[in-house]
């Protein structure tokens, strides 16, 4: 499994090198979506949103600093014959992206991969407040409404780190529009 | 020279990066579980004898199936009635411990471990802790993830006040939420 993973990676990032190559301008933007936890027994579906600055580094790579407010649904637990709804916990994240691939180009639809790197703020009802570092990864569509705004979706497979090991595991849906200067 | 140093960087940001990959996979396959424990027994405590409970995490059947991969413990919270039957109010305490055999209050306070605090209960009157609250009471957390890790524990009642006679119907239900790697 961890082999296969291992090579997922490669393969990933990869693609998103031999992407086409165009250069790229700054893209300010705002996104939001779902936040769906992956096997996680104390927290529900809720929702991300967050802002974002693209910078082109060279052609074909980007960073985006960016932060984002995760939101996690709350988990429901029967006690008693009644059920209670338990906090899912809640983080505010700043963090990096790269982006592989390429995206502001001036037509069409491009598809591209992001690797992020983030600092949570985490807070849930019953636990101390703490800061966590997470990593996400999935790949992002990204459509042109015209010659500066464009419109993209992403699906980013996040993993914030907890204390003791393991982390949690969160699938992210999100849709967004991003305002490109300097075509 | 410049083209050695070059290939040792190259070199360690290789060797940062497999560290990296390596650490995501094992992020990949971890989880939580939330075990939710319930004792169903009616239990009186007076000074000299103390109301006591065993909790056994080990009897439940999802902490069975982790029980190797189980990597922490994020968030503790419980239920309880508390009942006072004294005629003033009663500041009831939880305190815990791998002995199960202690019996008065002294020795409650000598030889065990407080994990809740400040749960005030009017005289002949009672109160419900619910999970959502029970984490107000929480002391030292980190004392309890411990001894629930180990997944056995006793956890004794008593009061600061003496004499205290408390009742405690149904015990205790606990919500647990492990991490787990496999």
């Amino acid at each position: 499994m961890k082999k296969c993973f291992f090579w997922s990676v490669f393969v990933f990032v990869m693609g998103g090198l031999c992407s086409p190559a165009v250069a790229l301008p700054v893209g300010i933007g705002a996104f939001a979506g779902l936040n769906m936890p992956i096997v996680q027994d104390d927290a529900g579906t809720g929702s991300l949103y967050g802002a974002r600055v693209r910078l082109a580094v060279i052609p074909f790579l980007a960073v985006e600093p960016t932060l984002t407010f995760f939101n996690q649904g709350d988990a429901t637990t029967e006690v008693r014959g009644e059920e209670y709804e338990l906090d899912g916990g809640k983080s505010t994240a700043l963090g990096v992206n790269v982006i592989m691939g390429s995206v502001g180009t001036p037509v069409g639809l491009r598809f591209y991969n992001v690797i992020g790197i983030a600092s949570h703020a985490m807070k849930q009802e019953g636990t101390e407040d703490e800061s966590r570092l997470a990593v996400s990864i999935g790949p992002g569509l990204e459509a042109k409404l015209g010659t500066q705004l464009a419109l993209n979706v992403e699906t980013r497979l996040h993993m914030i780190s907890l204390e003791g090991g393991g982390a949690r595991k969160n699938l992210g849906l999100t849709g967004g529009l991003m305002y490109y200067v300097g075509h | 020279m410049k083209s050695k140093l070059s290939k040792t960087a190259m070199g360690i940001l290789l060797i940062a990066l497999m560290a990296f990959v390596w650490q995501c996979t094992s992020w990949l396959l971890s989880a939580t579980l939330q075990v939710t424990y319930s004792v169903e027994a009616d239990i009186f405590s007076v000074e000299d004898d103390v109301g006591m409970v065993k909790v056994d995490l080990t009897e439940d059947e999802d902490w069975q199936e982790h029980r190797d991969e189980i990597t922490g413990i994020q968030r503790i919270l419980f239920s309880s009635w508390v009942i006072n039957h004294s005629d003033s109010t009663a500041a009831a305490q939880i305190y815990i411990s791998k002995r199960c055999d202690i019996e008065d209050a002294d020795s409650v306070k000598a030889l065990t471990d407080l994990i809740l605090d400040g749960i005030s209960v009017p005289g002949n009157d009672s109160i419900y802790i619910t999970p959502q609250n029970s984490h107000m009471y929480l002391q030292e957390p980190e004392v309890l993830k411990e001894f629930l890790l180990e997944g056995e524990a006793c956890l004794y009642w008593i009061a600061k006040e003496v004499p205290f006679t408390l009742e405690i119907p149904d015990s205790v239900t606990i919500v647990v939420d492990f991490t787990y790697a496999e």
